[in-house]
Protein backbone atom coordinates (compact mmCIF):
# COMPACT_ATOMS: atom_id res chain seq x y z
CA UNK A 1 0.00 0.00 0.00
CA UNK A 2 2.60 2.54 1.11
CA UNK A 3 6.16 2.07 0.07
CA UNK A 4 9.03 4.28 1.15
CA UNK A 5 12.35 3.49 -0.49
CA UNK A 6 15.76 4.91 0.42
CA UNK A 7 14.19 8.22 1.31
CA UNK A 8 16.64 10.98 2.12
CA UNK A 9 16.01 14.62 2.91
CA UNK A 10 18.64 17.22 3.46
CA UNK A 11 17.99 20.71 4.80
CA UNK A 12 21.16 22.51 3.86
CA UNK A 13 23.85 20.72 5.83
CA UNK A 14 21.46 18.88 8.09
CA UNK A 15 20.42 15.38 7.17
CA UNK A 16 16.84 15.21 8.43
CA UNK A 17 15.93 11.83 6.97
CA UNK A 18 18.73 9.44 6.18
CA UNK A 19 18.02 6.67 3.69
CA UNK A 20 14.92 5.16 5.26
CA UNK A 21 12.80 2.43 3.73
CA UNK A 22 9.64 0.78 4.99
CA UNK A 23 6.31 -0.50 3.79
CA UNK A 24 2.86 -0.32 5.26
CA UNK A 25 0.24 -2.86 4.32
CA UNK A 26 -3.39 -2.06 3.70
CA UNK A 27 -5.39 -1.72 6.89
CA UNK A 28 -2.43 -1.50 9.24
CA UNK A 29 -2.08 1.06 11.98
CA UNK A 30 1.57 1.94 12.11
CA UNK A 31 3.17 3.95 14.85
CA UNK A 32 6.02 6.19 13.90
CA UNK A 33 8.04 6.68 16.98
CA UNK A 34 10.95 8.95 17.70
CA UNK A 35 12.13 11.81 19.78
CA UNK A 36 11.51 15.38 18.73
CA UNK A 37 13.60 16.17 15.68
CA UNK A 38 14.10 12.52 14.74
CA UNK A 39 12.64 13.01 11.27
CA UNK A 40 9.05 11.88 11.74
CA UNK A 41 7.41 15.06 10.51
CA UNK A 42 9.80 15.37 7.59
CA UNK A 43 9.00 11.84 6.45
CA UNK A 44 5.28 12.53 6.70
CA UNK A 45 5.63 15.82 4.85
CA UNK A 46 7.37 14.02 2.02
CA UNK A 47 4.83 11.22 1.87
CA UNK A 48 1.97 13.72 1.67
CA UNK A 49 3.71 15.80 -0.98
CA UNK A 50 4.16 18.92 1.11
CA UNK A 51 7.90 18.89 0.59
CA UNK A 52 10.07 16.94 -1.81
CA UNK A 53 12.70 14.41 -0.92
CA UNK A 54 16.35 14.92 -1.77
CA UNK A 55 16.48 11.37 -3.08
CA UNK A 56 14.55 8.13 -2.83
CA UNK A 57 10.89 7.56 -3.46
CA UNK A 58 7.57 7.41 -1.68
CA UNK A 59 4.55 5.79 -3.26
CA UNK A 60 0.99 4.90 -2.39
CA UNK A 61 -0.64 2.00 -4.21
CA UNK A 62 2.04 2.16 -6.87
CA UNK A 63 1.66 5.89 -7.53
CA UNK A 64 4.85 7.83 -6.92
CA UNK A 65 4.52 11.15 -5.13
CA UNK A 66 6.92 12.83 -7.55
CA UNK A 67 5.56 11.58 -10.84
CA UNK A 68 1.90 11.21 -9.85
CA UNK A 69 1.35 13.69 -7.04
CA UNK A 70 -2.37 14.16 -7.71
CA UNK A 71 -3.18 10.46 -7.43
CA UNK A 72 -1.23 10.14 -4.20
CA UNK A 73 -2.77 13.24 -2.68
CA UNK A 74 -6.26 11.92 -3.46
CA UNK A 75 -5.50 8.81 -1.43
CA UNK A 76 -4.09 10.53 1.63
CA UNK A 77 -5.72 12.52 4.39
CA UNK A 78 -3.13 14.45 6.36
CA UNK A 79 -3.34 15.94 9.80
CA UNK A 80 -0.13 17.93 10.28
CA UNK A 81 1.27 18.62 13.71
CA UNK A 82 -0.39 22.00 13.69
CA UNK A 83 -3.86 21.50 12.18
CA UNK A 84 -4.19 23.63 9.03
CA UNK A 85 -7.24 25.59 10.14
CA UNK A 86 -8.46 28.95 8.93
CA UNK A 87 -9.34 30.66 12.18
CA UNK A 88 -11.78 33.04 10.53
CA UNK A 89 -13.96 30.28 9.10
CA UNK A 90 -16.95 28.49 10.54
CA UNK A 91 -16.42 24.76 11.12
CA UNK A 92 -18.96 23.56 8.59
CA UNK A 93 -17.88 26.10 6.01
CA UNK A 94 -14.27 25.01 6.46
CA UNK A 95 -15.18 21.38 5.88
CA UNK A 96 -17.19 22.37 2.81
CA UNK A 97 -14.10 24.15 1.53
CA UNK A 98 -12.05 20.99 2.15
CA UNK A 99 -14.66 19.00 0.24
CA UNK A 100 -14.18 21.22 -2.77
CA UNK A 101 -10.39 21.01 -2.50
CA UNK A 102 -10.56 17.24 -2.26
CA UNK A 103 -12.99 16.79 -5.11
CA UNK A 104 -15.98 15.53 -3.17
CA UNK A 105 -19.04 15.46 -5.42
CA UNK A 106 -21.21 18.50 -4.70
CA UNK A 107 -24.25 16.19 -4.52
CA UNK A 108 -22.86 14.08 -1.70
CA UNK A 109 -21.09 16.94 0.06
CA UNK A 110 -23.77 17.64 2.64
CA UNK A 111 -24.20 14.05 3.78
CA UNK A 112 -20.43 13.51 3.69
CA UNK A 113 -19.79 16.46 5.99
CA UNK A 114 -22.65 15.40 8.28
CA UNK A 115 -21.11 11.96 8.55
CA UNK A 116 -17.67 13.31 9.43
CA UNK A 117 -19.04 15.79 11.95
CA UNK A 118 -20.82 12.92 13.63
CA UNK A 119 -17.79 10.63 13.53
CA UNK A 120 -15.39 13.04 15.20
CA UNK A 121 -18.23 14.36 17.36
CA UNK A 122 -18.15 18.02 16.49
CA UNK A 123 -21.72 18.29 15.23
CA UNK A 124 -22.53 20.60 18.13
CA UNK A 125 -19.86 23.14 17.17
CA UNK A 126 -20.41 23.09 13.41
CA UNK A 127 -21.71 26.65 13.37
CA UNK A 128 -18.94 28.12 15.47
CA UNK A 129 -15.91 30.02 14.31
CA UNK A 130 -12.80 27.82 14.40
CA UNK A 131 -10.71 30.51 16.09
CA UNK A 132 -13.05 30.43 19.09
CA UNK A 133 -12.86 26.69 19.66
CA UNK A 134 -10.82 25.02 22.38
CA UNK A 135 -7.65 23.19 21.47
CA UNK A 136 -9.31 19.79 21.68
CA UNK A 137 -12.06 20.81 19.31
CA UNK A 138 -9.57 22.40 16.92
CA UNK A 139 -7.66 19.14 16.84
CA UNK A 140 -10.86 17.29 16.00
CA UNK A 141 -11.71 19.72 13.25
CA UNK A 142 -8.21 19.05 11.92
CA UNK A 143 -8.90 15.33 12.04
CA UNK A 144 -12.24 15.91 10.30
CA UNK A 145 -10.38 17.74 7.56
CA UNK A 146 -8.12 14.71 7.06
CA UNK A 147 -11.19 12.49 6.70
CA UNK A 148 -12.78 14.58 3.96
CA UNK A 149 -12.95 12.70 0.69
CA UNK A 150 -12.70 9.37 2.51
CA UNK A 151 -9.02 8.78 1.78
CA UNK A 152 -7.65 5.27 2.15
CA UNK A 153 -4.61 6.42 4.04
CA UNK A 154 -4.57 8.68 7.08
CA UNK A 155 -1.32 10.32 8.06
CA UNK A 156 -1.55 11.80 11.53
CA UNK A 157 1.34 13.79 12.95
CA UNK A 158 1.25 13.80 16.73
CA UNK A 159 -2.53 13.87 16.88
CA UNK A 160 -2.79 14.11 20.65
CA UNK A 161 -0.13 16.66 21.41
CA UNK A 162 -1.29 19.45 23.68
CA UNK A 163 -4.59 17.84 24.61
CA UNK A 164 -5.81 17.11 28.11
CA UNK A 165 -5.87 13.47 29.29
CA UNK A 166 -9.58 13.01 28.62
CA UNK A 167 -9.29 14.38 25.11
CA UNK A 168 -6.25 12.19 24.49
CA UNK A 169 -8.22 9.07 25.37
CA UNK A 170 -11.07 10.17 23.10
CA UNK A 171 -8.82 10.89 20.15
CA UNK A 172 -7.04 7.56 20.58
CA UNK A 173 -10.36 5.74 20.62
CA UNK A 174 -11.34 7.56 17.49
CA UNK A 175 -8.09 6.67 15.74
CA UNK A 176 -8.57 3.01 16.64
CA UNK A 177 -12.04 3.17 15.19
CA UNK A 178 -10.75 4.83 12.03
CA UNK A 179 -8.14 2.11 11.77
CA UNK A 180 -10.90 -0.38 11.07
CA UNK A 181 -11.31 0.88 7.53
CA UNK A 182 -8.28 3.05 6.90
CA UNK A 183 -4.57 2.53 6.72
CA UNK A 184 -3.14 4.78 9.40
CA UNK A 185 0.33 6.15 9.96
CA UNK A 186 0.61 7.90 13.26
CA UNK A 187 3.60 9.65 14.67
CA UNK A 188 4.24 10.22 18.29
CA UNK A 189 6.92 10.66 20.86
CA UNK A 190 4.54 9.42 23.50
CA UNK A 191 5.23 5.73 23.84
CA UNK A 192 2.09 4.52 25.63
CA UNK A 193 0.07 6.08 22.86
CA UNK A 194 1.74 3.98 20.22
CA UNK A 195 1.47 0.94 22.47
CA UNK A 196 -2.23 1.60 22.87
CA UNK A 197 -3.17 2.29 19.27
CA UNK A 198 -0.72 0.69 16.88
CA UNK A 199 -0.13 -2.84 15.65
CA UNK A 200 3.25 -2.14 14.17
CA UNK A 201 5.95 0.23 15.32
CA UNK A 202 8.67 1.95 13.38
CA UNK A 203 11.27 3.57 15.57
CA UNK A 204 13.25 6.35 14.03
CA UNK A 205 16.21 8.14 15.51
CA UNK A 206 18.41 10.81 13.99
CA UNK A 207 16.79 10.28 10.60
CA UNK A 208 17.36 6.53 10.52
CA UNK A 209 15.04 3.63 11.20
CA UNK A 210 16.40 1.75 14.18
CA UNK A 211 13.63 -0.81 14.56
CA UNK A 212 10.59 -1.94 12.66
CA UNK A 213 8.45 -4.72 14.04
CA UNK A 214 5.20 -5.63 15.70
CA UNK A 215 4.80 -4.53 19.26
CA UNK A 216 4.81 -8.12 20.54
CA UNK A 217 8.09 -8.94 18.86
CA UNK A 218 9.72 -5.80 20.13
CA UNK A 219 8.65 -6.62 23.65
CA UNK A 220 9.89 -10.18 23.31
CA UNK A 221 13.39 -9.02 22.55
CA UNK A 222 13.71 -7.35 25.86
CA UNK A 223 11.37 -9.65 27.71
CA UNK A 224 13.75 -12.44 28.76
CA UNK A 225 14.64 -10.51 31.83
CA UNK A 226 12.30 -9.26 34.45
CA UNK A 227 12.93 -6.19 36.50
CA UNK A 228 12.31 -5.24 40.07
CA UNK A 229 12.64 -2.10 42.05
CA UNK A 230 13.39 -2.55 45.74
CA UNK A 231 13.60 0.00 48.50
CA UNK A 232 16.17 -0.84 51.16
CA UNK A 233 16.73 0.88 54.48
CA UNK A 234 20.50 0.93 54.57
CA UNK A 235 23.58 2.15 52.78
CA UNK A 236 23.69 2.10 49.03
CA UNK A 237 27.03 0.39 48.51
CA UNK A 238 26.39 -2.40 50.98
CA UNK A 239 22.91 -3.06 49.63
CA UNK A 240 24.06 -3.29 46.04
CA UNK A 241 26.96 -5.54 46.94
CA UNK A 242 24.61 -7.91 48.73
CA UNK A 243 22.08 -7.95 45.93
CA UNK A 244 24.67 -8.65 43.25
CA UNK A 245 25.72 -11.77 45.12
CA UNK A 246 22.26 -13.31 44.84
CA UNK A 247 21.96 -16.12 42.32
CA UNK A 248 19.98 -15.06 39.24
CA UNK A 249 20.58 -11.33 39.54
CA UNK A 250 22.12 -10.04 36.33
CA UNK A 251 22.26 -6.40 37.08
CA UNK A 252 21.71 -4.02 39.97
CA UNK A 253 21.89 -0.29 40.01
CA UNK A 254 20.99 2.47 42.42
CA UNK A 255 18.16 4.76 41.51
CA UNK A 256 18.92 7.18 44.32
CA UNK A 257 17.08 8.09 47.46
CA UNK A 258 13.35 8.61 47.31
CA UNK A 259 12.65 8.36 51.02
CA UNK A 260 15.13 9.55 53.59
CA UNK A 261 17.37 6.84 55.01
CA UNK A 262 16.59 4.43 52.17
CA UNK A 263 17.84 3.72 48.72
CA UNK A 264 15.96 2.45 45.65
CA UNK A 265 17.66 -0.21 43.57
CA UNK A 266 16.79 -1.52 40.15
CA UNK A 267 17.41 -5.22 39.66
CA UNK A 268 17.37 -7.21 36.47
CA UNK A 269 17.17 -10.96 36.60
CA UNK A 270 16.31 -14.03 34.52
CA UNK A 271 12.64 -14.59 34.00
CA UNK A 272 12.91 -18.24 35.12
CA UNK A 273 14.47 -17.30 38.43
CA UNK A 274 12.22 -15.71 40.97
CA UNK A 275 14.73 -13.83 43.10
CA UNK A 276 12.28 -12.40 45.60
CA UNK A 277 12.71 -15.10 48.26
CA UNK A 278 16.53 -15.21 48.17
CA UNK A 279 16.46 -11.44 48.08
CA UNK A 280 14.37 -11.25 51.21
CA UNK A 281 16.55 -13.78 53.05
CA UNK A 282 19.82 -12.21 52.05
CA UNK A 283 18.80 -8.71 52.97
CA UNK A 284 17.28 -9.82 56.27
CA UNK A 285 20.47 -11.62 57.16
CA UNK A 286 22.51 -8.52 56.33
CA UNK A 287 20.27 -6.36 58.50
CA UNK A 288 18.96 -4.35 55.56
CA UNK A 289 15.16 -4.22 55.80
CA UNK A 290 13.32 -4.34 52.50
CA UNK A 291 10.59 -1.74 52.53
CA UNK A 292 9.28 -2.43 49.05
CA UNK A 293 9.57 -4.93 46.21
CA UNK A 294 7.90 -3.97 42.95
CA UNK A 295 7.88 -5.55 39.50
CA UNK A 296 8.48 -3.19 36.61
CA UNK A 297 6.70 -3.95 33.34
CA UNK A 298 8.68 -3.90 30.16
CA UNK A 299 7.52 -0.74 28.47
CA UNK A 300 8.05 0.81 25.12
CA UNK A 301 10.32 3.26 26.90
CA UNK A 302 12.67 0.42 27.64
CA UNK A 303 12.58 -0.82 24.09
CA UNK A 304 13.05 2.65 22.79
CA UNK A 305 15.91 3.54 25.06
CA UNK A 306 17.59 0.21 24.51
CA UNK A 307 17.40 0.51 20.74
CA UNK A 308 18.38 4.15 20.51
CA UNK A 309 21.17 3.44 22.96
CA UNK A 310 20.43 6.33 25.26
CA UNK A 311 21.25 4.41 28.40
CA UNK A 312 19.05 3.91 31.40
CA UNK A 313 17.88 7.30 32.39
CA UNK A 314 14.76 6.17 34.10
CA UNK A 315 13.40 6.93 37.50
CA UNK B 1 -9.19 27.09 -8.04
CA UNK B 2 -12.62 28.69 -7.61
CA UNK B 3 -12.95 27.11 -4.18
CA UNK B 4 -9.79 28.92 -3.11
CA UNK B 5 -10.89 32.11 -4.79
CA UNK B 6 -14.23 32.00 -3.00
CA UNK B 7 -12.63 31.30 0.36
CA UNK B 8 -10.21 34.20 -0.08
CA UNK B 9 -13.01 36.59 -0.95
CA UNK B 10 -14.97 35.42 2.08
CA UNK B 11 -11.98 35.93 4.29
CA UNK B 12 -11.45 39.46 2.96
CA UNK B 13 -14.94 40.32 4.07
CA UNK B 14 -15.02 38.27 7.28
CA UNK B 15 -12.07 40.25 8.48
CA UNK B 16 -11.88 44.03 8.27
CA UNK B 17 -9.26 43.85 5.51
CA UNK B 18 -11.62 44.05 2.54
CA UNK B 19 -13.54 46.90 4.11
CA UNK B 20 -10.38 48.73 5.11
CA UNK B 21 -9.06 48.52 1.58
CA UNK B 22 -12.28 49.78 0.03
CA UNK B 23 -12.69 52.48 2.65
CA UNK B 24 -9.14 53.76 2.19
CA UNK B 25 -9.56 53.82 -1.53
CA UNK B 26 -12.87 55.65 -1.33
CA UNK B 27 -11.56 58.08 1.26
CA UNK B 28 -8.47 59.09 -0.70
CA UNK B 29 -10.47 59.23 -3.89
CA UNK B 30 -13.10 61.30 -2.13
CA UNK B 31 -10.49 63.81 -1.00
CA UNK B 32 -9.10 64.04 -4.52
CA UNK B 33 -12.61 64.32 -5.92
CA UNK B 34 -13.33 67.14 -3.54
CA UNK B 35 -10.05 68.86 -4.28
CA UNK B 36 -10.05 68.46 -8.06
CA UNK B 37 -13.72 68.50 -8.97
CA UNK B 38 -15.54 70.51 -6.32
CA UNK B 39 -13.53 72.77 -4.07
CA UNK B 40 -11.58 74.59 -6.77
CA UNK B 41 -12.60 78.04 -7.98
CA UNK B 42 -13.87 76.64 -11.24
CA UNK B 43 -15.31 73.18 -10.54
CA UNK B 44 -14.73 70.71 -13.34
CA UNK B 45 -16.26 67.44 -14.42
CA UNK B 46 -12.81 66.12 -15.36
CA UNK B 47 -12.89 62.86 -13.38
CA UNK B 48 -10.18 61.32 -15.57
CA UNK B 49 -7.45 63.37 -13.94
CA UNK B 50 -8.85 62.51 -10.51
CA UNK B 51 -8.38 58.84 -11.31
CA UNK B 52 -4.95 59.59 -12.75
CA UNK B 53 -3.87 61.14 -9.45
CA UNK B 54 -5.36 58.18 -7.65
CA UNK B 55 -2.95 55.69 -9.28
CA UNK B 56 -0.08 56.54 -6.93
CA UNK B 57 -2.15 56.39 -3.78
CA UNK B 58 -3.71 53.18 -4.97
CA UNK B 59 -0.35 51.48 -5.40
CA UNK B 60 0.47 52.36 -1.80
CA UNK B 61 -2.60 50.63 -0.38
CA UNK B 62 -2.16 47.46 -2.44
CA UNK B 63 -0.29 45.71 0.41
CA UNK B 64 -3.44 45.86 2.54
CA UNK B 65 -4.91 43.22 0.27
CA UNK B 66 -1.84 41.24 -0.72
CA UNK B 67 0.32 41.11 2.40
CA UNK B 68 -1.59 38.21 3.90
CA UNK B 69 -2.05 35.98 0.92
CA UNK B 70 0.87 33.58 1.20
CA UNK B 71 2.79 34.97 4.16
CA UNK B 72 -0.08 34.18 6.49
CA UNK B 73 -0.70 30.73 5.05
CA UNK B 74 2.86 29.82 5.79
CA UNK B 75 2.81 31.27 9.25
CA UNK B 76 -0.38 29.47 10.28
CA UNK B 77 0.66 26.35 8.31
CA UNK B 78 -2.61 26.31 6.43
CA UNK B 79 -0.52 25.98 3.28
CA UNK B 80 -0.15 22.35 4.33
CA UNK B 81 -3.81 21.87 3.54
CA UNK B 82 -3.55 23.49 0.13
CA UNK B 83 -0.29 21.83 -0.89
CA UNK B 84 -1.30 18.32 0.18
CA UNK B 85 -4.70 18.52 -1.50
CA UNK B 86 -5.08 17.26 -5.06
CA UNK B 87 -4.79 20.71 -6.57
CA UNK B 88 -2.05 22.34 -8.63
CA UNK B 89 0.07 25.09 -7.12
CA UNK B 90 -0.72 27.31 -10.09
CA UNK B 91 -4.41 26.99 -9.27
CA UNK B 92 -3.79 27.95 -5.67
CA UNK B 93 -1.94 31.07 -6.79
CA UNK B 94 -4.51 31.97 -9.42
CA UNK B 95 -7.36 31.44 -6.94
CA UNK B 96 -5.79 33.92 -4.58
CA UNK B 97 -4.94 36.31 -7.37
CA UNK B 98 -8.48 36.35 -8.75
CA UNK B 99 -9.80 37.01 -5.26
CA UNK B 100 -7.75 40.23 -5.07
CA UNK B 101 -9.01 41.16 -8.53
CA UNK B 102 -12.57 40.66 -7.35
CA UNK B 103 -12.04 43.05 -4.45
CA UNK B 104 -10.41 45.51 -6.82
CA UNK B 105 -13.37 45.21 -9.19
CA UNK B 106 -15.87 45.82 -6.40
CA UNK B 107 -13.85 48.82 -5.25
CA UNK B 108 -13.83 50.38 -8.69
CA UNK B 109 -17.52 49.62 -9.12
CA UNK B 110 -18.32 51.44 -5.89
CA UNK B 111 -16.03 54.22 -7.00
CA UNK B 112 -18.26 54.98 -9.99
CA UNK B 113 -20.48 56.84 -7.56
CA UNK B 114 -18.22 59.88 -8.05
CA UNK B 115 -18.56 60.14 -11.85
CA UNK B 116 -22.28 59.38 -11.49
CA UNK B 117 -22.64 62.33 -9.14
CA UNK B 118 -20.64 64.40 -11.61
CA UNK B 119 -22.93 63.40 -14.46
CA UNK B 120 -25.91 64.81 -12.57
CA UNK B 121 -24.35 68.25 -12.34
CA UNK B 122 -22.18 68.31 -15.42
CA UNK B 123 -21.21 66.33 -18.45
CA UNK B 124 -18.12 64.26 -17.74
CA UNK B 125 -16.28 62.50 -20.55
CA UNK B 126 -17.97 59.09 -20.27
CA UNK B 127 -15.73 57.31 -22.75
CA UNK B 128 -12.58 58.70 -21.15
CA UNK B 129 -13.77 57.65 -17.71
CA UNK B 130 -14.66 54.14 -18.88
CA UNK B 131 -11.25 53.74 -20.52
CA UNK B 132 -9.63 55.05 -17.35
CA UNK B 133 -11.44 52.47 -15.23
CA UNK B 134 -10.36 49.68 -17.56
CA UNK B 135 -6.79 50.94 -17.43
CA UNK B 136 -7.00 51.32 -13.67
CA UNK B 137 -8.16 47.73 -13.29
CA UNK B 138 -5.31 46.44 -15.46
CA UNK B 139 -2.75 48.51 -13.63
CA UNK B 140 -4.25 47.39 -10.32
CA UNK B 141 -4.07 43.76 -11.41
CA UNK B 142 -0.36 44.24 -12.07
CA UNK B 143 0.27 45.64 -8.61
CA UNK B 144 -1.76 42.81 -7.05
CA UNK B 145 0.43 40.24 -8.82
CA UNK B 146 3.57 41.98 -7.55
CA UNK B 147 2.11 42.13 -4.04
CA UNK B 148 1.21 38.46 -4.00
CA UNK B 149 4.65 37.57 -5.28
CA UNK B 150 6.29 39.52 -2.45
CA UNK B 151 3.94 37.90 0.04
CA UNK B 152 5.09 34.48 -1.13
CA UNK B 153 8.69 35.34 -0.25
CA UNK B 154 8.17 35.79 3.46
CA UNK B 155 6.36 34.42 6.47
CA UNK B 156 5.71 37.83 7.91
CA UNK B 157 2.79 39.96 6.83
CA UNK B 158 4.57 43.07 8.02
CA UNK B 159 7.64 42.36 5.92
CA UNK B 160 5.39 41.64 2.94
CA UNK B 161 3.45 44.87 3.41
CA UNK B 162 6.48 47.07 3.90
CA UNK B 163 8.34 45.51 0.96
CA UNK B 164 5.37 45.87 -1.36
CA UNK B 165 4.96 49.45 -0.29
CA UNK B 166 8.66 50.08 -0.84
CA UNK B 167 8.57 48.52 -4.30
CA UNK B 168 5.58 50.66 -5.31
CA UNK B 169 7.27 53.73 -3.91
CA UNK B 170 10.56 53.08 -5.69
CA UNK B 171 8.76 52.35 -8.96
CA UNK B 172 6.89 55.60 -8.67
CA UNK B 173 9.85 57.69 -7.53
CA UNK B 174 12.10 56.07 -10.12
CA UNK B 175 9.78 56.81 -12.99
CA UNK B 176 9.30 60.39 -11.78
CA UNK B 177 13.00 61.02 -11.29
CA UNK B 178 14.07 59.46 -14.56
CA UNK B 179 11.46 61.26 -16.63
CA UNK B 180 12.85 64.62 -15.49
CA UNK B 181 16.14 63.76 -17.16
CA UNK B 182 16.38 65.58 -20.46
CA UNK B 183 17.43 62.51 -22.40
CA UNK B 184 14.85 61.44 -24.99
CA UNK B 185 15.70 57.75 -24.86
CA UNK B 186 15.31 57.63 -21.08
CA UNK B 187 11.98 59.36 -21.34
CA UNK B 188 10.79 56.91 -23.97
CA UNK B 189 11.97 54.00 -21.82
CA UNK B 190 10.25 55.31 -18.73
CA UNK B 191 6.98 55.97 -20.51
CA UNK B 192 6.97 52.52 -22.02
CA UNK B 193 8.20 50.56 -18.99
CA UNK B 194 6.79 52.38 -15.98
CA UNK B 195 3.68 50.83 -14.56
CA UNK B 196 2.36 54.32 -13.77
CA UNK B 197 3.19 55.90 -17.12
CA UNK B 198 1.60 53.09 -19.10
CA UNK B 199 -1.68 54.16 -17.58
CA UNK B 200 -1.63 57.57 -19.25
CA UNK B 201 -2.85 56.31 -22.62
CA UNK B 202 -6.04 55.12 -20.92
CA UNK B 203 -6.46 58.61 -19.45
CA UNK B 204 -6.47 59.93 -22.96
CA UNK B 205 -9.46 57.71 -23.65
CA UNK B 206 -7.51 55.21 -25.72
CA UNK B 207 -7.73 51.52 -24.96
CA UNK B 208 -4.47 50.61 -26.62
CA UNK B 209 -3.36 47.12 -27.43
CA UNK B 210 0.19 47.53 -26.19
CA UNK B 211 -0.53 48.77 -22.62
CA UNK B 212 -3.03 45.94 -22.21
CA UNK B 213 -0.44 43.39 -23.31
CA UNK B 214 2.09 45.12 -21.09
CA UNK B 215 -0.06 44.90 -17.96
CA UNK B 216 -1.20 41.36 -18.67
CA UNK B 217 2.31 40.10 -19.26
CA UNK B 218 3.75 41.74 -16.13
CA UNK B 219 0.87 40.26 -14.10
CA UNK B 220 1.43 36.88 -15.72
CA UNK B 221 5.14 37.05 -15.01
CA UNK B 222 4.63 37.67 -11.29
CA UNK B 223 1.94 35.00 -10.96
CA UNK B 224 4.38 32.60 -12.62
CA UNK B 225 7.21 33.68 -10.31
CA UNK B 226 4.96 33.14 -7.29
CA UNK B 227 4.27 29.58 -8.42
CA UNK B 228 8.00 29.04 -8.86
CA UNK B 229 8.81 30.39 -5.40
CA UNK B 230 6.32 28.02 -3.78
CA UNK B 231 7.51 25.06 -5.82
CA UNK B 232 11.10 25.83 -5.00
CA UNK B 233 10.34 25.95 -1.32
CA UNK B 234 9.10 22.37 -1.52
CA UNK B 235 12.58 21.36 -2.65
CA UNK B 236 14.75 23.32 -0.31
CA UNK B 237 12.39 22.90 2.63
CA UNK B 238 10.98 25.47 4.97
Amino acid sequence: MIEIKNLTKRFGQKLAVDDISFTVKKGEIVGFLGRNGAGKTTTMNILTGYISSTSGSASVEGYDILTNPMEVKRKIGYLPEQPPLYMDMIVREYLNFCCRLKEVMPKTQKSHVDEILELVRITDVQKRRIGNLSKGYKQRVGLAQALVGNPQVLVLDEPTVGLDPKQIIEIRKLIKKLGENHTVILSSHILPEVADVCEKVIIIDKGKIVAEDTLDNLQKGIGETSRLIVRVAGSEAVSIRNIRDIYGVKFAESLGTKESGTVDILIECDKQNDVRRPLFNTMAKAGLPLLMIKYVDVTLEDIFLKITGSGREMD
Amino acid sequence: MWAICKREIQSYFYSPIGYVFIAMFMLICGILFFAVNIAVTSPTSDYVSTLQSMTIFFSFIVPVLTMRSFADERKTKTDQLLLTAPIKISHVVLGKYFATLFVLFVTLLLNTVYPIVLSIYGSPDAAGILASYIGFFLMGATFMAIGIFISSLTESQVVAAVSTFAVAFVLWLGSRALSTLDVPIVQTLVSSLSIYDRYSSFSNGIIGFSPIIYYLSISGLFVFLTVRVIERRRWIGA
